[in-house]
């Protein structure tokens, strides 16, 4: 079993060694980090809302768009890379299973995105942290609950996780690099849609549409319960509750098991 | 005769990989549905845009949710800059067509849908009768007319905003406001301040247009009535105005020929 582990663990470390050294990874958390410090001067064209609320949302938007494109991408990149340059004909000759080689490139995507999250959410506590202080308040009033910006990331970081495993699935059957991202990609926007086709399928009174409307809710995640930015951070947002937190941390290890479980028994049966 | 498997037969295999997938897929979904519906109630409580009510509303808005997320905001507040480049060159069309994307792609900011209204019921209908000739050539009826047309496209975007902040009282007072000003109906425009007063974010000078509607009515006894309720619930802070409420008091006294115990004893006299 330990040799087993110590399988995963060196397929992650590699995946992972690997991915850090992709220019494509510092280009992204360069970007966020850019649209993070300068969500101030954006500040200036925001008319609706206060400013730690706008800069909270844009950060948490930076964070689910670009983390989105990252681990599409890289995900993608370090799972298909292996089987275009042969190298996962080598691993696989050896003593490791298939779905160990699947666990271990997920866990090293996984840590990937654990230190892109983490990047971004400290910088984003750092720059709230500074604006808070600098603002005049009421000793005692909480404008920013710091550890519910950390929690988004974490929920995000599961929402990754979900798609990561979908870039497994799908790179387990796909033929080319560019044909398993838009793939991807679009597997994430039906994803993040699926609440619509699952709210206004009734609507429908045309049968057979109506049925592929409900089929759809029922073949891909909802990936819309992720988007709880509204709910945390800002001092007016209501709070997320601790059991719905821990459903959607079930939600996505689940669905990340399913497809896995998926991804293995196409990648088993393919021919490399 | 040896029965082949479904190894020999690609296709077949290609089948047999999509039914196990479809499968596993719908079964994943059914298990997961108790834990997925509970979170999606939280996320939907707290996101009033996340309600389907229409499909072809929801379309465009989903997409943009779904994928800006949090930025839409920004996106937003770059489209109510091309709307106020619309106003600026009075394009009606324009102008209906930025309303409906600005509000579509963040719904959460009162400013949107209360600006917005405004522009609708306050000047479009000046530029549709400049149009006309100017109000010179355009006879009272139509300009009636145009009033109306105009306001009652404010109130329905001010119906629409109250979906997403049913406990506004800036957007009830703007409803009301535009039954003052715009429609002239005193009845409507009180029950609408009566409405803002009964927020928690309500300012206080909702609680004395209501009262002074109430006036305009000849419902002065319930004016007298309300306004002694709102002087004995204010607070200690002089935003209140709390003298104003009580001047009305004894004004509505005087007009209502209320003298010696039947006066309001304000503990204030």
């Amino acid at each position: 079993m330990s040799g087993r582990i110590d399988q995963i663990l060196a397929v992650c470390g590699l995946t992972f060694t690997e991915a850090v050294r992709q220019k494509f990874f510092y280009i992204v958390v360069l970007i966020g980090c850019g649209m993070l410090l300068g969500s101030g001067y954006f500040q200036q064209f925001d008319f609706g809302i206060d400013e730690l609320k706008f800069v909270i949302d844009f950060s948490f938007g930076t964070l689910f768009f670009l983390g989105s494109i990252l681990v599409i991408t890289a995900g993608t990149q370090l799972f298909y890379s292996e089987i275009e340059n042969r190298t996962a004909h080598t691993l696989l000759a050896k003593p490791i299973r298939h779905f160990d080689f699947l666990l271990g490139k997920l866990c090293g995507v996984q840590l990937l995105m654990l230190l892109f999250v983490m990047i971004l959410c400290g910088l984003l506590t750092g720059l709230l942290y500074l604006r808070v202080q600098a603002l005049p308040f009421m000793e005692g009033d909480v404008l920013v609950r710091y550890g519910e910006l950390w929690l988004y990331g974490f929920l995000q970081w599961a929402r990754f996780g979900v798609l990561g495993a979908v870039c497994l699935l799908v790179g387990s059957f796909a033929r080319s690099y560019l044909y398993a991202m838009m793939v991807s990609f679009f597997f994430m926007l039906v994803g993040q849609l699926q609440y619509i086709a699952q709210e206004s399928y009734r609507e429908i009174a045309f049968l057979p549409l109506r049925w592929l409307v409900q089929a759809l809710a029922w073949v891909f995640p909802n990936l819309q319960v992720f988007n709880v930015g509204d709910q945390l951070g800002h001092m007016q947002a209501e709070g997320l509750p601790f059991l719905v937190v821990l459903q959607l941390l079930w939600y996505a290890a689940a669905y990340i098991l399913v497809y896995l479980w998926l991804a293995w028994w196409n990648f088993k049966r393919r021919e490399l | 005769m040896k029965a082949k498997s479904a190894v020999e037969y690609p296709l077949l295999e290609r089948l047999q990989s999509w039914a196990v997938a479809l499968l596993v897929l719908v079964g994943a979904a059914l298990v997961l549905k108790p834990v997925k519906d509970v979170c999606w109630e939280a996320v939907q409580a707290g996101q009033a845009e996340l309600r389907v009510d229409s499909l072809n509303e929801s379309v465009g808005q989903g997409v943009v949710l779904g994928v800006l997320g949090g930025l839409r905001s920004l996106v937003a507040d770059f489209a109510w800059l091309e709307l106020n480049r619309k106003w600026e060159a009075r394009d009606r069309a324009g102008l209906g067509a930025m309303i409906q994307l600005v509000t579509s792609i963040d719904p959460r900011p009162e400013f949107f849908w209360i600006n917005s209204a405004r522009m609708i019921g306050y000047d479009v209908p000046h530029w549709r009768i400049a149009e006309a000739g100017g109000y010179g050539l355009v006879s009272e009826t139509e300009q009636a007319t145009i009033n109306m047309e105009q306001a009652m496209q404010a109130l329905a975007l001010l119906d629409q905003a109250l979906s997403y902040h049913s406990g506004s009282a800036r957007l009830k007072l703007e409803i009301g406001q535009i039954y003052l000003n715009r429609l002239q109906n005193y009845e409507l425009a009180a029950d609408w301040f009566l409405k803002a007063t009964k927020e928690k974010d309500a300012p206080y000078f909702a609680g004395r247009v209501y009262a002074d509607l109430l006036v305009r009515l000849h419902r002065e006894r319930e004016a007298y009535a309300f306004l002694k309720e709102l002087y004995l619930n204010l607070p200690e802070d002089p935003m209140a105005q709390g003298d104003i409420v009580l001047e009305r008091i004894r004004e509505l006294e005087e007009r209502l020929g209320l003298a010696g115990e039947a006066v309001f004893h304000s503990g204030a006299d």
